[in-house]
């Protein structure tokens, strides 16, 4: 392999520092050699750059964050210890409300069914019949009284309705 | 040292709060350097440094020891930076206005010059580190982060172990041409 082949093989990360064929290669290669103690060399100068201090403001912020916390946790916790609380008083409500439906129930279906039973006994009734056919007869005789109005109108002269037909014929 | 001890780990899960101040004094700076690693502005690095933590509070629960605390710490901060920038649609370009990097002095008596001659070494490899793209940044910052190794990365990015090892030695090598470090040269 030549230097430019290793080279680009130890960049690419395939390349071990200490693999035989390069280590071998560096021994015989000076220009490799030196190429490889050259980016080496760089450690020393670059390792205590990477390790910035941090802004004085920035300190005093990060020194508040398990102070925050603890708030927090406080509040979070005080609000775990109310969840049972709470769960207990939603079952009850439920239950409650449970209840409250099957006793309406209980109460009121046995009224809707006499209810009903009284609307069918009224209607089915002799009583009920007497007064139905008492209506019809009402009925009948008013339409009679009316028809027998309307015949007697028409019939007599000077009527009012033969009046104006004779007006309006003049 | 990055790595948490289990102990202290156990602490925090309990809701010990000098565990959790010692925990986040310990991470902040992995922490905060990923995230600006991943939106590249100090200030959207801070937020996301910030809302990892308090993702941390909530689901250091969850944490079962599976793999290192901190490899576990790292990929929340990576995907949630990630989910950032979908929501985002895609990353910013980095401003050349950013605020100048702060670089602690290790000691105040040291001659001034030499630590002008050290801040500037740093703004220069750090600009070379913003101009990385994304990926390569972050596999970058992680394989400098303590006893760090490729596999560790691999899990933290949700990358193929090669890819990983790509990144990192690609990353290098673009490093050392900007930095116009001698015999490195374009591999095409």
């Amino acid at each position: 392999m030549t230097c430019e082949e290793l080279r680009r093989r130890w960049l690419a990360g395939q390349l071990d520092d200490d693999d035989d064929t390069w280590s071998a290669h560096r021994a015989a290669c000076r220009d490799c050699a030196l190429w490889f103690d050259s980016l080496q060399g760089l450690d020393a100068l670059i390792a205590p750059t990477v390790l910035v201090p941090v802004p004085v403001g920035l300190a005093a912020r990060l020194r508040e964050i398990p102070r925050a916390g603890r708030r927090t946790g406080r509040a979070s916790s005080a609000g775990r210890a109310l969840e049972p609380i709470a769960i207990a008083m939603l079952v009850l409500g439920l239950a409650g409300l449970i209840t409250a439906a099957e006793s309406i129930a209980g109460i009121a279906s046995p009224l809707v069914l006499a209810t009903a039973q009284a609307f069918l006994l009224i209607i089915d009734s002799p009583l009920a019949r007497y007064a139905g056919d008492l209506v019809s007869m009402a009925v009948e005789a008013l339409a009679t009284l009316v028809l027998i109005a309307v015949l007697v109108l028409r019939g007599v002269p000077g009527a009012p309705g033969d009046r104006q037909v004779a007006s309006r014929r003049s | 040292m990055a790595e948490p001890s289990p102990q202290l780990v156990q602490r925090a899960r309990a809701g010990d709060s000098a565990a959790w101040r010692q925990l986040i004094e310990e991470q902040q700076a992995y922490v905060y350097s990923i995230a600006l690693g991943i939106v590249r502005q100090p200030e959207d690095a801070a937020d996301l440094t910030q809302e990892a933590f308090a993702r941390l509070y909530q689901t250091i629960g969850s944490y079962r020891g599976e793999t290192r605390f901190t490899t576990w710490l790292y990929r929340l901060v990576v995907n949630l930076g990630l989910d950032l920038l979908r929501r985002r649609g895609r990353a910013r370009e980095v401003s050349l206005e950013d605020d100048p990097l702060e670089v602690p002095d290790d000691d105040p008596l040291i001659d001034p010059s030499l630590v002008l001659e050290r801040r500037e070494r740093v703004e220069r490899i750090q600009a070379a580190l913003d101009q990385l793209p994304t990926a390569q940044r972050l596999a970058l910052t992680l394989y400098y982060f303590e006893d760090r190794r490729y596999e560790e990365i691999a899990t933290i990015l949700g990358l193929p172990l090669n890819t990983v090892k790509s990144h990192i030695r690609r990353a290098k090598l673009t490093l050392a041409r900007r930095l116009g470090m001698p015999r490195v040269e374009e591999i095409p």
